[in-house]
């Protein structure tokens, strides 16, 4: 329809509000390019569907229900077969061959983040995957997971150092030969444990597993995959684990890729209310209209632009401080670890958690 | 047309003295991006100009003159008539960089805009200060208040609150030469000079570049309800619209969708509700006052014999009903690969009337694949007539300029209304500004259009003062 009802919200348009940088602009040069109406993808249409932080406002926003973020991915699988991708791609492809992860950790240093004195089962019903930034940056959500799961009384297990990367970063970037490859490893991996479900805290890993194996490779998992948030509120529900007195305010920052790439808002929310002596606030800018936190699809956004991640980082800060909230709570380590770079920007003080920590507080 | 000079490097070298090089773009996808808007036709500019300022506009415009270059101001590009495409090339004047909201006055009730704030972004901002902007187009999420103020956008609520004229005190605005004027005033009345604010007001960007805005703002009210009634036919809905209106009381809404429109929109917001023409009414005010006039209104309806009828009972329930009507053109988007929405305006006791010729048609032109429905503001007689097509098949297309022809000639016109409401002319309506108005009245816009901009050259075979009709340009995009 070109309505442009997608405009004002993209976080893009936030820093260069160009026509070109907005949904509408990008999905119209990629019709120039299906139409010839442009002959090739210049540096400067890469350049526009790379400043896309994939988000999914757009679609959401999109009165007709264009799938913009599923379009800018495949046009960013189209730029990768040219060969039109950010100089930055080669240093992640590197770091995800040669370490498993986009970070450059080693991959024996994985599994470092297991609690001491968890005992994991041989037979779990419960394969727990960390990803790689609760691994390696996060690691508190993921032990928090660890010493849950144990409270509950499931039987689970990890892969540590085994566990990889899960295709995320390079989907969204549009090496989906590669991430196709992961993929096969990956299913191979996680069915041989014999889990009946497969519980992450990362959303990026989340929606890899459910929704672009099957979409785009063919690959289904045979297991149930689950967030974390939601199994958390199973366990609430079933009284399996239940929550100390925490007096806190807090504000929930919905995150991009189990919010509107996924539609699970309400889970987390229960959890967080869940815990006596909380008090949930809600910033307008929630659910489907949360506003990005800056790493931008499993961080593909902030390998390419780190300082206007941090700077769309500092905005969401601010923003959820104004609930008058003393602390933040997210339910995705990407989000985390981009809103304490963004609150470290303005020199706040202000707590992030990840949803497992909180509850384990 | 001989009468417009070249983009030449040396205009352009001066365009980037003005603004600075990154905000002027000659790259052919920029262009492209300048060259559509929500409607089928399309035209490449030739440049992208991005002003921050009201100097640089009126700077850039000085230059367009010295070397006739057409200039089309432009916003976010949410027009549907084609009012921000530049039929000449020429330069693209992209207005959203100047989007900040500059002053706001709680106790005079007014607000100070840039031309590129977007209208729910303002309203966002003022709803944390217990004020709104009434005017309520569809295009709200996208539109800005510029391009709100260039097409004096109406909406669903211009039956009580009226359109954006009516809450504009005052504009700031760069006259096609260059110079700038701010016609209008801080307080409600003032009758000092000629009303140039209203005649700038839906002057569609040919007149003047608008930079900056007042406007006078409306406490947010109490309470809002909404109740929702389903006719057999639209002359059910026409007599029930009467009596609402005729009862003294004033509704802040009063929308209708026919039978093709209420279906697509009512499955678009998952509401299982019977076939037929739905009327939704909304009021607002203080909560007794809401009350008593839903009361009154359903009473009305009742009398009317509706399918089916509610009174929202909830929040949720009232903002269902309203987002089903807003859904319209995005529900009628999964009917139709094309949907051009239109636009006329008859008086209300001819509404039946005008569907009954609209919905010919389709038949009348014979193509296979090319309907209508219709959903409009019934309160205000404005029709939004919306062609259901495939534009890939060049007979539909060519099929939809007929029926806008068909639309004008067989419908607004014979029953005393008018070519549009809301959208503005645009390029799609200038044929027909004569056929309203004679010939002397057509001339005379032209003439106001000449004494603004003597060397034509903003937003030109545009609009209200065109001229008319647009030249064939040969080897220019499309």
């Amino acid at each position: 329809m070109k309505c442009g009802f997608c405009r004002e919200l993209c976080p893009a348009i936030g820093f260069y509000n160009w026509e070109a940088n907005s949904p509408r602009g990008r999905l119209q040069l990629l019709k120039a390019l299906m139409d010839r109406e442009l002959r090739s993808a210049s540096t400067y249409v890469s350049d526009r569907l790379y400043f896309c932080m994939t988000c999914a406002y757009c679609f959401r926003r999109c009165p007709a229900g264009v799938k913009t973020h599923e379009a800018f991915e495949a046009g960013r699988a189209m730029l990768v077969s040219q060969s039109k991708t950010p100089k930055e791609h080669g240093k992640l492809l590197e770091n995800i061959s040669r370490f498993g992860n986009p970070l450059g950790e080693p991959r024996e240093r994985r599994g470092d983040w297991l609690p001491s004195g968890v005992e994991l089962s041989d037979k779990p019903e419960i394969l727990y995957w960390a990803g790689c930034m609760a691994s390696y940056r996060v690691k508190e959500t993921a032990a928090s997971m660890m010493r849950i799961l144990e409270a509950a009384g499931l039987g689970f297990t990890t892969l540590g150092d085994e566990e990889g990367e899960c295709g995320s970063v390079l989907i969204r970037m549009g090496h989906w030969t590669e991430a196709k490859k992961i993929a096969e490893e990956n299913k191979k991996k996680l069915e041989e444990v014999g889990a009946k479900m497969l519980v992450t805290s990362c959303p990026a890993c989340f929606k890899t597993f459910i929704n672009d194996y099957p979409k785009l490779f063919g690959i289904n998992l045979k297991l149930e995959i689950v967030h974390s948030s939601v199994l958390l509120e199973r366990l609430i529900d079933a009284h399996k684990i239940a929550p100390l007195r925490l007096n806190l305010k807090v504000v929930y920052h919905d995150p991009c890729y189990l919010g509107r790439h996924l539609n699970v808002y309400d889970p987390p929310r229960e959890v967080i209310k869940a815990i006596p002596g909380v008090d949930l606030k809600e910033h307008p800018k929630s659910r489907w209209l949360s506003a990005c936190c800056g790493a931008g699809g499993a961080g593909s956004f902030k390998y390419t632009h780190e300082n206007l991640a941090i700077g769309q980082a500092a905005k969401r800060v601010e923003q959820l401080k104004g609930t008058g909230a003393e602390a933040i709570v997210t339910a995705c380590p990407f989000c985390v670890m981009s809103l304490r770079k963004g609150a470290e920007e303005l020199e706040e003080d202000i707590p992030i958690y990840d949803l497992p920590v909180l509850f384990e507080e | 047309m001989g009468k417009y000079g070249r983009l030449t490097q040396a205009a352009v070298s001066k365009l980037e003295g003005i603004v600075s090089p990154e905000n002027v773009s000659r790259r052919i996808e920029d262009l492209i991006c300048g060259s559509y808007e929500a409607v089928l036709l399309k035209y490449r500019p030739d440049i992208i100009v991005v002003p921050k300022t009201t100097e640089q506009v009126s700077k850039i415009l000085q230059l367009a003159n010295r070397y006739r270059i057409p200039v089309t101001p432009r916003g976010a590009g949410t027009s549907v008539a084609g009012n921000s495409l530049p039929v000449l090339g020429g330069i693209c004047l992209d207005m959203c960089a100047m989007n900040g909201i500059l002053e706001f006055d709680a106790e005079n009730q007014m607000v100070v805009v840039e031309p590129g704030v977007v209208c729910d972004t303002l309203n966002d901002y003022l709803a944390s200060h217990g004020f709104f902007f009434s005017p309520d187009p569809a295009s709200s999420p996208g539109a800005t208040i510029g391009g709100m103020v260039a097409n004096n956008s109406g909406g669903n609520r211009a039956l009580k609150y009226g359109v954006t004229r009516d809450h504009v005190l005052w504009l700031e605005a760069v006259l096609p030469t260059g110079e700038i004027i701010k016609p209008g005033s801080k307080t409600i009345k003032s009758v000092s000079s000629y009303d140039l604010t209203r005649l700038l007001i839906g002057s569609e960007g040919t007149l003047a570049v608008i930079t900056k805005v007042g406007l006078r703002l409306t406490p947010l009210p109490e309470a809002y309800s909404a109740c929702l009634y389903i006719f057999k036919d639209i002359g059910d809905s026409t007599e029930t619209a009467v009596r609402i209106k005729s009862s003294g009381t004033i509704p802040a809404m009063l929308e209708f969708m026919d039978e093709t429109t209420s279906k697509a929109a009512f499955e678009y917001v998952n509401l299982d509700l019977p076939k037929g023409c739905a009327v939704l009414i909304g009021c607002d005010g203080h909560r007794e006052a809401v009350e008593r006039e839903i009361e009154t209104i359903h009473n009305i309806a009742l009398k009317g014999e509706p399918i089916f009828a509610a009174k929202a009972s909830s929040t949720e329930e009232r903002d269902r009903y309203i987002s089903a009507r807003k859904a319209a053109l995005p529900a009628l988007s999964k009917v139709a690969t094309t949907v051009c929405m239109e636009d006329l305006t008859v008086p209300v006791t001819r509404i039946p009337e005008a569907c009954g010729r609209i919905g010919k048609i389709p038949s009348k032109l014979g193509v296979p694949g090319f309907t209508v429905s219709i959903f409009g503001h019934i309160g205000e007689g404005n029709l939004h007539p919306t062609f259901l097509f495939d534009e890939r098949e060049p007979t539909q297309k060519e099929a939809f300029f007929k029926a806008l022809d068909l639309l004008y000639r067989d419908v607004a016109i014979p029953l005393s209304g008018s070519i549009t409401g809301e959208h503005g002319i645009g390029i799609l309506r200038g044929d027909y500004i004569k056929l309203e108005y004679g010939e002397k009245m057509f001339k005379l816009m032209h003439e106001i259009k000449m004494a603004f901009d003597p060397n034509m050259i903003l937003n030109p075979y545009k609009g209200k003062g065109g001229p008319w009709p647009l030249p064939k340009r040969k080897g220019r995009f499309p």
